[in-house]
């Protein structure tokens, strides 16, 4: 069975964009809630500025402004020290959402898809970002990425723009490439959010994250697997499809199920590992899970700086 | 055990089916699509070969086609309890002609094979094993013997192609006489044969003696009696026609449509539609008998199952004639007066249906080339007396073949010829008697049989005689007189033929020549005195022995067979090349000269082995009652057809057992989706 055909059997009733506007719209107000109550820190500037907050001192270089000479240290010591202080300034935050064909899995309930549940925890993060007055950026990204037009951070626009994540129109997963065009294409510094499945067989996928690194960005990679992905479900003897390319294989659940628990737990050791040598924040995600609870430890973690 | 309908195994492949089912309708469940197929496939390889579903299931139909499939082949209890001790067994396999026949793809002779291949391995170890063909003559190929021995004999049998004739009976006999010198204490005789009526194998044979078990089996399953076969050709001396010649052909036509006259390059010189006749007579162009090499085969177009007597292979040559050469004791040039006027006229009026002779009048010193210049009967007429070294000639003359025939007169002396001659007479001589009365009597049951002109002869008169008295024990007396004394004897010396008629060849003592009959009945008889032809004339059958004359300056003969193999002979003091191994059925060269770089193709020496016409006949005769229950197979299926299995209930009863497990499981499957 090719990809094409598999794809027309999936169920053509998906999540409508105002059910996905108002599941994302209570979860940001729960977020928010929390975020009142000073339950998350506030995050730093990463570039120096002109604020009060002194940050460090450093040798003055010809072509320094003089207004920022430490006077007192000059008197002190006859020494020129430059006064370095914060850069308090707007936020970039880049969220990459993958909506490759694996993303859609279970096909046949969508409401339970990864892509969906994905899509929520972005959509709400864009929410607070934009209420918090950061930048916000989104990205699509399947076979190529998709930049969406500023204003879509609004969940009912999100929405409308996810909803192009159709089963009928999504491609393969090719994360190398997308990374690669997404370090080209962001600024330096900032925040990159990818939500993701990780599921390319390619096992030099994530290797790009050490270039968008060396971009000063802060990288966040929400790892999203369902149940199922991580057990295999009890169907007995069935021809297993595979989502993406439409390949066939007969698959025994019950004879399988331990030996494909041992290529998953390797997997996401192998994923873990990539993020880490990549120095990239690596957070596994089961879409089994409270969209609340994620979003709540992640914000959490997000408020740690990255040693 | 044995199956009554072994073929219905091959049903066995239907066991596929289950299997191409169970995997079908795995095939047939709905796909389940999934994300992460990669890492499935990382793990197939360690589980590929678990992945039949519902194993037990499938088990369990593939053991019910398995059993339907053995109810349908019917298993048989074992055929025959294997012997535990050892025996001596004596295989006697009829390798006649008409084993050759074929049923189905299948000759006769190899079903025989097959057959005693698997009477051998049956015997226990150690056992001891005979073998015998019954061929003519009956030959043992091995005797109590060890059993793989035999078997080996047995595997080169196979090519070996039956034609030797009816001897079936001799060599079950020697059989008997091998396994009865056996030490051991059971011993059994196993005659193997399609038992044809031609077999000779009276029932008053098959008794068997103490401690032998016989038994004798038919090794054919269908009664063929319509087989086409050419008994016997005759090319005609005499002409029939301007340059053409008459070849008088007796057959038995079974369903063939067309009879062939084909040289040996494949020209077919006549041929002649079929419809039912026994004798059919072909004419040929004289120039066929002028072919370089005289080989010919008539053949009979037609299919049946034994196609080598389809097949007649002969000689298109003119037989030579039968040199007659006459010594007269009283010649005379009136020839009324004449000791051997009349007989002579007698042989050149007779019939040249038969050959021809060639008569020479010989003086008493060219008799010492009577071997040399291959003269076939010696007529001494009358005479009176030879030296000793003429007498030597004259006795190897007829100790090689020759046929001699001593007739009496006026210058015979009894004494001095019956000392003279003692090796060669058949009958003392006494002295001659005048009896006006006595009348010659045909003797009944003579060795040479004769026909129409028996009555003509009867009652001659006879005016004088020699009285013959005492016969030899070998001889024969072909005419006697009234009182019983012998007048016409003959007997065999060596590999000739010595007659003596105790009365004058002429019309001088006896009025035989004014008898219309002593003109045939003259010619049949130096026919008959002359034997064997000097050179082969008739077709022979396989395994007879054949005779080929060493011509002057011969040293070397090579004989070339019908498929073109050799074989050369080198000859020192025979006479004679004797030949008994062939049996290859066709025309065979001969070529002779003074050293094996010398030879030259001899065409009076070429001679054909064709298919014996007895045995050509299939029709089936009866099979001699076994002393033991035979395990033939036969036997056995009739016995089986009339019994029904005693598995059949067991079947049965599994075949539901297996029914109803199947009926539990498939739901349970069904709701897996797996079945």
């Amino acid at each position: 069975m090719v990809a094409s055909e598999l794809r027309a059997l999936a169920p053509a009733e998906t999540l409508s964009p105002e059910d996905f506007a108002a599941q994302v719209e209570a979860l940001v107000l729960r977020l928010g809630e929390r975020l009142r109550r000073g339950g998350f820190g506030t995050h730093a500037s990463l570039r120096r500025g002109s604020t009060g907050n002194f940050v460090e001192h450093r040798p003055y270089h010809p072509g320094d402004e003089i207004r920022w000479l430490d006077w007192r240290v000059l008197a002190r010591s006859d020494r020129y020290r430059i006064r370095e202080r914060e850069h308090e300034s707007r936020l970039r935050c880049d969220l990459l959402l993958d909506r490759s064909m694996s993303m859609h899995y279970p096909l046949d309930r969508p409401r339970e898809a990864k892509l969906a549940y994905a899509a929520r925890l972005l959509a709400a993060l864009a929410a607070l970002a934009h209420a918090q007055g950061d930048s916000v950026s989104l990205y699509l990204a399947d076979d190529e990425v998709e930049v969406l037009p500023r204003g879509a951070f609004d969940a009912l626009h999100f929405a409308g723009h996810w909803m192009k994540g159709d089963p009928r129109r999504s491609g393969h997963t090719r994360l190398q490439t997308c990374l690669e065009s997404l370090a080209t294409l962001l600024p330096k510094g900032g925040l990159l959010v990818l939500a993701s499945d990780l599921l390319d067989p390619d096992p030099h996928a994530l290797l790009p994250l050490r270039l968008l690194r060396t971009r000063a960005l802060r990288v966040v990679v929400l790892h999203l697997l369902h149940p199922e992905e991580r057990e295999l479900p009890a169907l007995g003897l069935r021809p297993f499809i595979d989502l993406e390319e439409g390949g066939e294989l007969l698959v025994d659940t019950a004879a399988q199920a331990q030996s494909y628990a041992r290529a998953m737990k390797d997997f996401l050791e192998q994923c873990r590992r990539a993020c880490e040598g990549a120095a990239v924040d690596y957070f596994p995600v089961s879409t089994g899970e409270d969209a609340f609870d994620v979003l709540s430890r992640l914000l959490a973690e997000l408020g740690r700086a990255r040693t | 055990m044995s199956f009554r309908h072994p073929e219905a195994l091959l049903a066995l492949l239907l066991l596929a089916l289950p299997l191409w089912w169970h995997r079908r309708r795995r095939v047939a469940l709905p796909p389940y699509s999934f994300s992460a197929l990669f890492l499935l496939r990382r793990s197939e390889s360690e589980t590929r070969l678990r992945r039949w579903q519902d194993p037990l299931l499938l088990a369990l139909r593939l053991a019910l086609v398995a059993l339907l499939v053995l109810l349908m082949a019917d298993p048989q209890p074992p055929r025959a309890t294997l012997p535990t001790t050892r025996l001596s067994l004596a295989l006697v396999l009829d390798d006649s002609f008409s084993m050759r026949r074929l049923e189905g793809r299948e000759s006769v002779w190899q079903r025989t094979l097959d057959r005693a291949q698997g009477e051998v391995a049956k015997l226990p170890p150690a056992s001891e094993c005979s073998l015998l063909l019954g061929g003519s003559p009956p030959r043992a190929l091995a005797v109590r013997r060890p059993c793989a021995w035999v078997r080996k004999r047995l595997r080169a049998l196979a090519t070996h192609a039956p034609s030797r004739g009816d001897g079936l009976l001799a060599a079950y006999r020697q059989a008997q006489h091998i396994v009865d010198a056996s030490s051991l204490h059971e011993r059994r005789v196993l005659v193997l044969s399609d038992w044809a009526a031609h077999v000779d194998f009276p029932t008053s044979a098959a008794q068997p003696r103490q401690g032998m078990a016989l038994r004798f089996e038919r090794t054919c399953e269908r009664a063929k009696q319509e087989n086409a076969f050419i008994e016997s050709a005759l090319l005609e001396a005499r002409s029939a026609g301007a340059g053409m010649r008459s070849l008088r052909v007796r057959l038995n036509p079974g369903r063939a449509e067309r009879l062939v006259l084909r040289g040996s390059s494949g020209f077919s010189w006549a041929a002649a539609s079929l419809s039912g006749q026994r004798e059919i007579v072909l004419r040929l162009p004289e120039e066929a008998l002028r072919a370089p090499h005289p080989a010919a085969w008539l053949e009979l177009e037609g299919n049946d199952d034994l196609a080598d007597d389809d097949r007649f292979p002969l000689l298109l040559r003119e037989e030579p004639a039968l040199q007659v050469w006459v010594l007269n004791g009283a010649p005379s040039a009136n020839p009324n007066e004449d000791e051997v006027h009349r007989f002579m006229r007698a042989l050149l009026l007779a019939p040249r249906e038969r050959g021809r002779f060639q008569l020479r009048s010989v003086q008493a010193a060219e008799l010492e080339r009577l071997q040399a210049d291959h003269a076939d009967v010696l007529v001494l007429a009358n005479v009176r007396s030879l030296d000793a070294r003429l007498r030597e000639q004259v006795l190897s003359f007829v100790e090689g073949g020759g046929g001699l025939f001593f007739t009496l007169g006026e210058q015979v002396e009894a004494r001095r010829a019956s000392a003279e001659w003692q090796a060669l007479l058949p009958a003392r001589l006494q002295p001659s008697l005048g009896m006006p009365t006595a009348r010659p009597l045909w003797t009944e049951g003579a060795a040479l049989a004769l026909g129409s002109e028996a009555s003509s002869l009867d009652g001659t008169r006879i005016q004088r005689y020699f009285p013959l008295s005492p016969l030899d024990k070998t001889a024969q007396s072909l005419f006697r007189l009234e009182a019983g004394t012998a007048l016409w004897v003959w007997r065999k010396q060596g590999r000739g033929r010595v007659a003596l008629l105790a009365t004058t060849l002429d019309d001088a003592w006896n009025e035989l020549p004014f008898r219309p009959g002593d003109l045939p009945w003259m010619s049949r008889f130096v026919r008959a005195l002359a034997g064997d032809p000097r050179f082969p004339r008739r077709a022979e059958v396989p395994g007879t022995r054949l005779h080929l004359p060493r011509l002057a300056g011969v040293s070397v003969m090579e004989v070339i067979d019908p498929r073109g193999g050799s074989r050369v002979f080198t000859l020192e003091r025979q006479a004679a090349l004797n030949l008994d191994t062939q049996t290859e059925i066709g025309p065979y060269r001969v070529r002779v000269g003074p050293s094996a770089r010398e030879l030259h193709e001899e065409r009076r020496l070429a001679f054909t082995l064709a298919a014996p016409p007895r045995e050509s006949l299939l029709k089936p005769g009866r099979v001699p009652p076994s002393s033991t229950p035979p395990a033939g197979p036969g036997r056995i299926e009739q016995a089986a057809s009339d019994t029904p299995s005693p598995y059949l209930p067991f079947l049965l009863f599994g075949l539901l057992l297996l029914w109803l497990g199947e009926a539990w499981m498939r739901p349970k499957a069904e709701n897996r989706g797996s079945a």
